[in-house]
């Protein structure tokens, strides 16, 4: 049986342990995951920015923004989709779109930071 | 048990990884594979038998309304999307379910439970054939069960009657009896199986189909009373 871990760093614990239940070790790969994949993808959507490609950056937050409600970060999600709804509608152009997803970028970058802390911390617990 | 052979279609590894481990902890599903686009999953479904895909719309390439354009033959579908805005289409490709991404435990099972509903019905329905094939003048000929109207004892032959013709085959009335009793046919005499849905007129001793009156003999009359949809 598992021990009792508790998330600990700033991101959402509650949204977390509703979504794992307590299956720690899906976490942990969900978590390794995203470590590994969420840069190659601000990676693109970078590359889309400077190339003033808003169909493109549009595309990227399509496709990442379910994977910040799997890490605790469930506001930046719904930023997201009202970033990439705007993009669709056409109710943004470009020039106003890129802070905002210059914006985004930053804020991925921070929850990088604080899951890479909650995964060291969560495979030290499961490997006690 | 049966289970439901399924593929996922979805590109973000992510999402892909979060539906893998819903369907490996639950014994209904039998995960056969996963892809990344389109076109690989209708590759696999050319040659492989699926009941049911876990659906993302926005993919690589051709999207996943193109794979349904596009499959051999559709299987279930449950999309899994990050856009409540695809609604629409999975209700106009008749899907079992249409679930947000992310997808956790109690939806994935909700919509486990839908899709084995279905199979089960699906099931049914390829069980019980619409048509029988009846070897009559040295050839089998298909009738559709619904274009018969009655069957009618000729000596050692059975004479189909149907809209379009009648067919002879040498057979009992016992054996077409037993193979049309989970349709909604009646044996009315010995002499007389009839389809419930054509009849027009019943009087105390008899019956009318298509203009020809039918004996029906005491001994079966409270079963047909029975049998038919009395107001």
């Amino acid at each position: 049986m598992e021990k009792e871990y508790s998330f600990k760093t700033a991101l959402d614990s509650s949204v977390l342990e509703d979504f794992y239940e307590g299956d720690l070790g899906y976490a942990l790969s969900m978590f390794e995951l995203f470590n590994e994949q969420i840069p190659l993808e601000i990676s693109t959507l970078q590359e889309a920015l400077s190339k003033g490609d808003l169909e493109g950056c549009r595309r990227v937050l399509h496709k990442i923004k379910p994977n910040f409600v799997m890490v605790g970060n469930s506001p930046l999600s719904e930023f997201c989709t009202k970033i990439e709804r705007d993009i669709k509608v056409g109710l943004i152009n470009f020039d106003q779109a890129k802070p905002e997803i210059e914006s985004i970028i930053e804020e991925i970058q921070e929850t990088l930071i604080l899951l890479k802390e909650e995964t060291a911390q969560l495979k030290q617990h499961l490997n006690q | 048990m049966s289970t439901l052979r399924t593929i996922i279609v979805e590109d973000d590894p992510l999402a892909q990884r979060n539906i893998e481990h819903l369907c490996s902890k639950d014994d209904r599903i039998e995960l056969i594979g996963s892809f990344g686009n389109s076109e690989d999953a209708v590759d696999f479904m050319t040659s492989n038998d699926v009941d049911l895909i876990f659906l993302d719309v926005e993919l690589p390439g051709e999207s996943g309304l193109d794979l349904l354009e596009n499959s051999p033959a559709l299987p279930q579908v449950i999309f899994a999307t990050a856009n409540k805005e695809y609604a629409f289409d999975a209700f106009q490709f008749e899907a079992t379910d249409f679930l947000k991404k992310p997808i956790n435990t109690g939806k994935f099972e909700a919509s486990v439970t839908k899709a084995m509903k279905r199979a089960s019905e699906t099931k049914v329905m390829r069980e019980k054939p619409n048509y029988i094939f009846v070897k009559s003048d040295g050839r089998l000929v298909k009738i559709m069960i619904a274009d018969i109207l009655f069957i009618e004892n000729v000596g050692d032959y059975v004479k189909v009657v149907t809209n379009s013709g009648n067919f002879i085959t040498y057979n009992t009335m016992r054996a077409v009896d037993e193979k049309l009793s989970t349709y909604d046919f009646y044996k009315v005499h010995r002499s007389f199986i009839v389809n419930l849905s054509k009849v027009v007129d019943i009087e105390d001793n008899s019956l009318v189909i298509d203009q020809k009156v039918i004996p029906i003999s005491r001994s079966n009359r409270q079963g047909l009373m029975d049998r038919l949809n009395l107001l």
